[in-house]
């Protein structure tokens, strides 16, 4: 969203008024991390995240897409989440949906290689400063039956 | 008429059908940028924030209208920025032709300001047609070629003028004279089928196979049809490359979904126990979600005969548009009698989502993300154009929205990483296409 997508939102303000259909959704995934990258730290070179590179700056996405103009709801709470989307869908011109998520929940693989588990292992003994969400993330991604039992 | 090389330019681009390119002026394209001032067919200038995005919107446009998209940029530093959206372009095999700016032809060699040697700066992203302009004769040629060789190879093509070129006096019809070129305009995209003989093999490999495995990539985008109804005789279950996501809607019950690290358990186990693959219209590149060599027989049909044979050692590698090829093939088809293959991966698809909702419920801090996308899922309208951009997100999108019916779809991410590029999809579609609900990640 930083790197090009805030200044794409610019554009749109620029011409969606010359739409026949102005409906549009933006959904943001906000959880202040380059989380892909980070997790490719982590599983194939098993390092923890590198915090230099990966943290990013906070920023208030749907007050800056309120000042274009559009619709914008931030939501940080689960429960908030399906009254969120109904609201999106409903706007009649583009809609800015910020939502603050976990960066700790596992991309899991259909299939873990041995690798994959290895280099994960190794990044959260190498002191992953996000380590103890990733645990309880990773555990109860893999075994979601048991965890919405204990709660983890 | 026009009266000087740029609005004989934009005159002939106007005659190959286009009516809109994405820009950011500069002082080697102000020739160009006064003659949308005299355009009589009304081109349009849509201005980008970044001559990165114009060239990802032109990619766009290509993706969601099938017409060849056009961005426009001035020398130097604004065509170094065009070349990440034209690799997009390039890479995911869409016709876009760029237009570029040059210094003064007669400082050209005399390191002068903001000269870069354009033509080797494009020679590999638009490999297949670059050339700089240094004649107002050259102009219909040069607009017919890049705009016919963009079509007919579906790839990036490129147009050089320099800026005292671009306000010479026009030279619409060359002399008819040794030394010159009178080309035309106009494309006709072919039928494109393999030979009934070919046909007939792989009818027998896939006729003889107990285990089909289809995976369907973007060439089965308009073939949704044709591949439920070959899957369907041959008992075949169907996984989907990301690009290929909207080929097929995922409330067909063999179709195991995406593929890959992105991808569903089904699909994967699909491709470790299946004894035929047929390769549908994509380029999927993970040899490690496939089956071993040796373990199934391959058929796989492509638009591009180069795209052939480079994942899986196939039997048989055909050239063929996916829904003509697809339709020629179904007649030579037996329908499969035994459908427990297709059942039981019908059975392990449904066991997938409950255990996807499942993680979706779990706990996060503060919301999972997967969450989001399994409450958006069923409330994604039909005809939906759907945009991603690359990062942990895809990984969600990917498994977690099934896609509805006669959505379109379109990933700015594919095989050339970058951010923001979905933006520029959204605003495209937004452009192009009037009466669809667009929802956009």
């Amino acid at each position: 969203m930083q790197m090009n997508g805030m200044n794409g939102l610019i554009t749109i303000e620029k011409y969606c008024r010359d739409w026949a259909d102005p409906r549009l959704i933006v959904l943001v995934l906000n959880n202040r991390d380059l989380n892909q990258v980070t997790w490719e730290q982590r599983v194939m070179e098993g390092d923890p995240k590198f915090e230099a590179s990966q943290n990013l700056p906070a920023i208030d996405y749907a007050q800056y897409a309120r000042q274009l103009g559009f619709d914008a709801v931030h939501v940080n709470t689960s429960e908030e989440v399906p009254r969120a989307l109904d609201m999106a869908l409903a706007s009649t011109r583009p809609f800015v949906l910020d939502v603050e998520t976990d960066p700790d929940v596992p991309p899991l693989p259909p299939h873990i290689t041995f690798e994959q588990a290895a280099g994960y292992a190794a990044s959260l003994l190498s002191g992953d400063p996000n380590a103890a969400g990733l645990i309880a993330r990773s555990l109860s991604n893999m075994f979601p039956s048991l965890a919405s039992k204990v709660r983890t | 008429m026009a009266k000087n090389v740029s609005e004989h330019l934009l005159e002939r681009v106007a005659q190959w059908g286009v009516k809109r390119i994405y820009g950011y002026p500069g002082d080697g394209i102000n020739g160009l940028m006064g003659a949308f001032n005299h355009s009589p067919h009304g081109m349009e200038f849509i201005q980008a924030r970044h001559e990165e995005l114009a060239a990802f919107m032109a990619c766009a446009h290509a993706k969601f209208t099938g017409e060849v998209g056009v961005c426009m940029a001035t020398s130097g530093p604004g065509a170094i920025h065009l070349l990440n959206g034209l690799y997009d372009a390039k890479l995911d095999h869409q016709p876009v032709v760029a237009i570029v700016g040059q210094q003064s032809s007669k400082a050209l060699g005399g390191s002068y300001q903001q000269e870069v040697d354009l033509i080797s700066l494009f020679k590999d992203v638009a490999h297949e047609y670059v050339h700089m302009a240094i004649n107002p004769a050259q102009i219909r040629h040069l607009v017919d070629r890049a705009f016919r060789t963009a079509r007919s190879t579906r790839s990036v093509t490129c147009l050089i003028v320099p800026n005292d070129v671009q306000l010479l006096p026009a030279v619409q019809d060359p002399p008819r004279e040794h030394g010159t070129v009178h080309s035309g305009t106009g494309y006709c995209s072919p039928r494109v089928v393999p030979r009934s003989s070919d046909l007939e093999r792989a009818a027998e490999i896939l006729n003889t196979g107990k285990r089909v495995a289809m995976l369907v990539g973007a060439g089965a985008l308009h073939a949704t049809d044709e591949v439920i109804q070959v899957a369907d005789i041959l008992g075949a279950g169907i996984a989907k490359a990301l690009l290929g996501l909207a080929a097929v809607p995922d409330d067909v019950p063999y179709c195991t979904g995406t593929i890959g690290l992105l991808g569903t358990k089904p699909s994967y186990e699909m491709m470790t126990e299946c004894d035929t693959l047929l390769l549908v219209g994509t380029s999927f590149p993970y040899s490690e979600f496939l089956p071993r060599e040796g373990q199934a027989r391959g058929v796989q049909i492509d638009i591009d005969g180069t795209m052939l044979g480079i994942r899986y050692p196939m039997e048989l590698n055909l050239i063929g548009d996916i829904a003509e090829t697809l339709q020629a093939l179904a007649p030579l088809l037996r329908r499969k009698t035994d459908r427990s293959w297709q059942g039981k991966l019908a059975e392990a698809v449904s066991g997938w989502r409950k255990l996807l909702r499942e993680r979706a419920l779990t706990k996060a801090k503060p919301i999972n993300p997967q969450l989001v996308f399994s409450e958006l899922s069923p409330r994604l309208p039909d005809r939906c154009i759907l945009t991603a951009d690359s990062g942990s997100g895809t990984n969600w999108f990917a498994g977690l929205a099934p896609t509805p019916r006669h959505a379109e779809l379109a990933l700015r991410q594919s095989r050339d990483d970058g951010a923001g590029r979905a933006v520029c999809a959204r605003r495209e579609a937004g452009v192009s296409r009037s009466a669809r609900d667009r929802l956009c990640r």
